[in-house]
């Protein structure tokens, strides 16, 4: 029972952590189409972010209030992502929509180059960021069973994220202009819709959310300038296996992958376990190319 | 109101419109007559921004719209109904008629009850998606969602293409309600010719993308038609 207990909670947790770093790259790669290699190094500036905000807190800051820290390094994450994704669209991003080959090669030169600048910056060696004290230890469920603060808490931030987007896709006018401008450009321009802000504040959005994902990430371990390296496949993976341009299919694809990852690192090892989940998700795109949740409307034929 | 002098425009290489001059005045219904592909489609969307001009001058109102982009164009005014209809797909009904107002000149958030009001049947589909519609239905909501920003100027391409008979009548029905209202000038392209006479006020006929006729109802004998339109 403790086994399967801390198996299911191990799951939901990678697949928690798994969500939140794909939830950016679901807007920019699934909405915008734009294949986006430096999505792994706006998660690096989210968790450099975090780790400033955090010696600021230290430096100038009473010890008394150093525990907050974390709650504003979440929204600080979001924003510098967010402004990076503002320059990085307005520079280089606008003129490659439709070109995915020349956008893929772009993008990993802005990644490379965010590494090698944060390896200027802060050095090449990962930094620690120290977790906020009531996030130490963890919920007791039963003997043997243990919910670490921290995990529930990535949990909890990625439900947060999750309905903040989904507000303000679906509900808002913003969210209503933006699905106009990705389903159909040439109309939504000619219904008075200002394309260029729209596309410049979506890109923007998805990679403030990969701002808050590097946030979370600070959580897990120490970090370095390559953390985004070790996340952008994942990212993608989710993805696509979720089906590009849905939201309810990033999540169940995060969900799939997390379980059975933890599922299979169970029965194997670590490595082999990894192994068997990128078998299955290739043999499953073989079967539906498309993803798990495809679009189909007979408005697409 | 609206006035094209001497446009050229084409697509890439190729020139599709040349030396093309034509005007609307307040209230009035044109039509853009021609065979296929001599260029009417592209003289609409030239007119909306989504072609550029090459030469030639697009003024509205008194501005020169030109090189303005199509989101300026709709805000100035300009209300466009496309070839295809050109619904959102995955977007609701509601949702897609309320994006009609993006371009309202108040920054009103509710649908103008005149706009809907001319199909009752939009209402009643509010929550299915756009893409679900049938081609008739479709078209409805197109020119449901382009007169919800109370347009001065309706431009509209091909409405009755590809729509079963008693829709059309309905679609005639709306363009005659708009004229007798008299607040917003359409130009229309349209290939039925019983259609076009029995709404419009004044004809272009276009012909290798040139200017070929114009003039008033009364002018456009059967000499003419034989020339320029019959296959």
């Amino acid at each position: 029972m403790e086994v399967i207990l801390s198996q299911i909670f191990n799951g939901l947790s990678i697949s928690s952590i798994l969500l939140l770093i794909a939830l950016g790259l679901a807007i920019t790669f699934g909405l915008m189409n734009v294949i986006n290699m430096a999505h792994g190094e706006l998660i690096m500036v989210g968790a450099y972010a975090t780790y400033v905000t955090q010696n600021l807190f230290n430096d100038y800051l009473p010890a008394s209030l150093f525990n907050w820290y974390f709650v504003l390094a979440i929204p600080v994450s979001f924003l510098i992502a967010f402004l990076l994704g503002l320059v990085l669209e307005a520079s280089l991003i606008r003129f490659l929509y439709g070109r995915p080959l020349d956008s893929l090669l772009a993008t990993w030169g802005v990644a490379l180059m965010l590494q090698q600048l944060a390896r200027t910056i802060f050095g090449a060696p990962n930094v620690a960021v120290k977790s906020p004290t009531w996030l130490d230890g963890g919920m007791t469920l039963m003997t043997g069973v243990v919910l670490p603060y921290k995990r529930l808490f990535i949990i909890g931030l990625v439900i947060v994220t999750l309905l903040a987007m989904f507000l303000y896709i679906y509900r808002s006018h913003a969210g209503r202009r933006m699905r106009a401008v990705m389903q159909n450009r040439e109309m939504a321009s000619c219904l008075g819709i200002s394309t260029r802000r729209v596309d410049a504040l979506t890109f923007a959005i998805g990679s403030g959310i990969a701002g808050i994902a590097g946030c979370a990430l600070t959580l897990m371990g120490p970090i370095g300038p390559a953390l985004g390296t070790y996340y952008i496949v994942d990212a993608f993976m989710v993805v696509v296996l979720g089906g590009v341009g849905k939201l309810v299919g990033t999540i169940i694809g995060a969900t799939g992958i997390g379980m059975f990852n933890t599922l299979f690192e169970f029965w194997t090892s670590a490595s082999l376990g990894k192994v068997l989940v990128f078998v299955c998700i290739v043999a499953f795109l073989q079967w539906r190319p498309k993803g798990l949740v495809a679009m189909r409307s007979r408005s697409l034929d | 109101m609206l006035a094209v002098q001497q446009l050229e425009a084409g697509y890439g290489e190729s020139i599709i419109l040349r030396n093309v001059s034509l005007k609307v005045a307040p209230g009035q219904v044109v039509c853009l007559l021609g065979r296929n592909g001599v260029g009417k489609t592209t003289l609409i969307k030239s007119i909306m921004g989504l072609l550029k001009a090459r030469k030639g001058t697009v003024v509205y109102n008194n501005s020169n719209l030109t090189k303005s982009a199509p989101g300026v164009r709709a805000k100035s005014g300009i209300g466009y109904v496309p070839q295809g209809r050109e619904i959102f797909p995955q977007l609701t009904v509601y949702e897609n008629v309320l994006l009609g107002l993006e371009a309202a000149k108040t920054k009103t958030r509710d649908i103008p009850p005149e706009a809907i009001a001319k199909f009752p049947v939009l209402p009643t589909m509010y929550e299915r998606r756009g893409g679900d519609l049938s081609g008739g239905q479709q078209q409805q909501l197109a020119f449901a969602r382009a007169l919800a920003s109370k347009p001065e100027l309706l431009l509209l391409d091909e409405p009755c293409e590809g729509i079963q008979p008693s829709i059309v009548d309905d679609i005639r029905d709306v363009i005659r309600a708009i004229k007798a209202e008299g607040q917003t000038a359409i130009l229309l392209v349209e290939q039925s010719l019983e259609f076009v006479k029995s709404v419009g006020d004044y004809f272009y006929i276009l012909e290798k993308g040139a200017v070929a006729w114009e003039g008033g109802l009364d002018d456009l004998d059967e000499e003419t038609i034989r020339m320029y339109l019959t296959v």
